[in-house]
């Protein structure tokens, strides 16, 4: 039984200009103690579909479409009350966010913001919270913790207060941490550190994280499996080295050709043509196939579901480029 | 720690004092502050401690007998002990204290204080402040007479000076007694007044802009309904329903009719407040609404709540002082400031010390009240913050 099963989510807002179906009919598994990485450009669904799992969509304009389903534990979360919701956000479910800068309440002190989850969830006394904060600060690296304890937020820098909310979010030993671009915001040197910190947790605390990023190399230094997304689905989805060394779908071969490489000084990096269209009007048919230099009539009339790709090793892709049945299908090749 | 804020002014010389400093707080609180520059803190503890040790002193008849005698006897006595400890372990306290931890900017309520520290004449606003709020607490031991007690006909309408200072009212009431017992109604009644309608005005204003939909719209036309009902027509109305004016009926009726600003502000600052990222991560950590609301919002918009109490403590002052010159407020011989002012109109060109002394005291209260104001409004407000 995987501890996350998230079946045919849809996600939509009401907005004046139209339903903008953000997340439209996203299904996913996270195996408990792995790390599936969620990945794709600005617009694409990736924070909906966090968001989507902990229930913290808006709502209105928000609405998560009946049909859906997120299974966390053989529990159905979209049936979850409130209070019940409450017990599991930041106790067996956490998440991390893009800002570390942002995310902490200005006028309380990080030992006091550590303390209230502590309090809240795990039931400690004030004097137990702040040994067991202490504790949390030293494991996530933050060097004198007793003295940073006492800190308010204004006075650390940008890592350090994601450290913060790494504690935070471990503080209550969830099962799956949901990080969204945990390192976004972060210069390079400290991106690395961060991530190092969240592989070693994960695997220190046993639990399965969930990252959400448009980075492919944090993918590639993290991730056990990889889903891309497009247009509010899933496009491709397959182990992080597949995905990474044979893309099957254009748009992931898209991405991957946009990344800049070693040595090649004067190489113009490559870029997908277009620009994502609004999710108030999703293409007809396959979504990417404006931006696709492989796309033909097939595409414009229907899209794919994610089909299997290559004998059976779990891998998918929504495109008919690997249609089995379609006399075209096969490995695509690069056009020349 | 970090360096953040450490203030070299206030380090050094204050250091240098070592144990010197202390016993000299001991001997003279506020004396050590003072001489190293921080005039606010260090004047503020002298005259608190010189004003209640010279009431002691030369009161000490009834400051002994205040202990078994009326409430506000007992609470004028509390406060001259309680004030004269405070001023003494306040300033030891200060001195003792390692330099560093006096002055490290930790959270935003000290950058706060040391903006408004700078602002002098918010400073002087402040401590007459205080000082109006420690006489009305000391009242009865200092007034030289009783407010109500008419003195032989022969003494009406005396001049300022000599037996009292400040002259005589046409029933021979001495008229400092009278200002000295009417800090008590106006200051108590702006206090009391201001802590109904902020308390009110917070809760509303955060329920209302956190939660949004049908709960904003209903709470902000119940605004705009309170808000449009004249207040002068509706105390006249409420004045002329209740026979007995009490101070707690004044202090009611003011407090429920100015709460709608203070929504409004507040209602507005949890509007931006809301979609900042903190609270959505505190929503993932499963905090309830309520938790969110009065733990993680409302201390994020009490600067400007804070800034409107000020300035609506000097607004009801002068309501007060308003309703009692319409002869609405409390009832004679109950001095309050208004009605003081009020009684005295008649005889301005003959006795003009009968409503020009009230007057100042309401003036320069106000004007206290509206400086502190403005200056919290300057130090608690970042974009205005160097």
């Amino acid at each position: 039984m995987p501890l996350l099963e998230v079946t045919d989510l849809r996600t939509y807002f009401t907005t004046d200009a139209g339903v903008a179906r953000a997340v439209d009919g996203v299904s996913l598994r996270v195996e408990a103690g792995e790390t599936l990485g969620i990945v794709g450009e600005s617009g694409c669904g990736k924070t909906v579909t966090a968001l989507s799992i902990l229930r913290l969509i808006p709502t209105p304009p928000g609405e998560i479409v009946s049909g859906s389903s997120i299974r966390f534990n053989d529990e159905e979360l979209l049936k979850a009350k409130p209070a019940r919701l409450r017990e599991i956000r930041g106790n067996a479910i956490s998440m991390i966010f893009q800002e570390p800068m942002t995310s902490l309440n200005p006028v309380f002190t990080v030992g006091h913001q550590i303390e209230e989850v502590l309090r809240l969830h795990r039931g400690l006394s004030k004097r137990e919270a702040r040994a067991a904060g202490v504790d949390l600060l030293a494991e996530v690296g933050i060097p004198e913790p007793d003295q940073r304890y006492d800190c308010y937020p204004h006075q650390m820098s940008g890592g350090m207060l994601q450290r913060v909310m790494i504690a935070i979010a471990l503080s209550c030993e969830p099962s799956l941490l949901i990080a969204d671009e945990p390192t976004t915001a972060l210069d390079v040197t400290i991106q690395a550190q961060i991530l190092d910190l969240l592989v070693s947790l994960q695997r220190s605390h046993g639990m399965a994280l969930l990252l959400i990023t448009h980075d492919l190399g944090v993918i590639a230094e993290v991730c056990d499996r990889v889903v891309v997304m497009y247009g509010g689905q899933i496009v491709e989805t397959g182990t992080t080295s597949d995905i990474l060394t044979r893309p099957e779908h254009p748009y992931t071969q898209g991405l991957l050709a946009s990344l800049p490489g070693i040595g090649g000084r004067d190489v113009r990096l490559k870029s997908i043509p277009g620009t994502v269209p609004s999710a108030v009007d999703w293409p007809e048919g396959c979504r990417f196939r404006d931006r696709c230099s492989f796309a033909w009539e097939r595409c414009a009339e229907s899209a794919p579901d994610l089909l299997p790709v290559d004998g059976g090793s779990g891998r998918t892709a929504r495109c008919w480029l690997h249609d089995p049945d379609d006399g075209s299908s096969g490995r695509v090749e690069e056009p020349t | 720690m970090t360096d953040v804020g450490i203030d070299a002014s206030d380090s050094g010389p204050l250091h240098a004092f070592g144990r010197g400093g202390v016993a000299l707080s001991a001997v003279l609180p506020g004396l050590p502050q003072l001489m190293v520059g921080r005039w606010g803190v260090g004047g503020t503890s002298l005259i608190v401690w010189f004003g209640l040790l010279s009431v002691l002193l030369t009161r000490w008849a009834r400051f002994a007998a205040g202990w078994g005698g009326p409430l506000d006897h007992k609470i004028a006595s509390l406060t001259v002990v309680a004030g004269l400890l405070g001023a003494w372990g306040w300033s030891w306290f200060d001195m003792s204290r390692p330099a560093e931890s006096r002055s490290i900017g930790v959270g935003q309520w000290s950058l706060a204080v040391r903006a408004f520290r700078k602002n002098r004449i918010a400073v002087v606003g402040l401590m007459v402040i205080v000082g109006d709020y420690l006489i009305a607490l000391v009242t009865p031991l200092i007034a030289p007479r009783d407010p109500a007690t008419l003195a032989p006909l022969s003494s009406r309408l005396l001049a300022p000076g000599g037996e009292f200072p400040l002259g005589t009212d046409h029933l021979a009431r001495d008229v400092l007694s009278r200002i000295l017992y009417g800090a008590r109604i106006s200051l108590s009644i702006g206090f009391v007044a201001v802590g109904i309608s902020v308390t009110i005005g917070t809760v509303l204003g955060a329920v209302s802009g956190y939660l949004g939909g049908w709960v904003d719209a209903v709470v902000m036309r119940f605004v705009d309904m309170v808000i449009s009902f004249p207040r002068l027509v509706l105390l006249i109305i409420v004045a002329a329903l209740f026979s007995s004016n009490s101070i707690f009926l004044i202090m009611a009726v003011l407090g429920f009719t100015q709460w709608p600003g203070t929504t409004r502000i507040v209602r507005g600052e949890v509007l931006s407040v809301r979609e900042r990222e903190f609270i959505e991560a505190a929503r993932a950590l499963g905090f309830s609404r309520r938790r969110i609301i009065f733990r993680h919002v409302i201390p994020n918009v009490l600067a400007p709540v804070i800034i409107a109490a000020t300035l609506g403590v000097g607004n009801v002052i002068v309501l007060e002082a308003g309703l009692s010159f319409l002869g609405l407020g409390l009832q004679p011989p109950t001095p309050s400031w208004g009605s003081m002012v009020s009684e005295g109109r008649a005889f301005m060109i003959d006795a003009w010390w009968i409503a020009t002394f009230p007057g100042l005291a309401i003036v320069l209260t106000v004007v206290a009240f509206n400086l502190v104001g403005d200056g919290l409004r300057d130090a608690l407000d970042p974009r205005l913050r160097v």
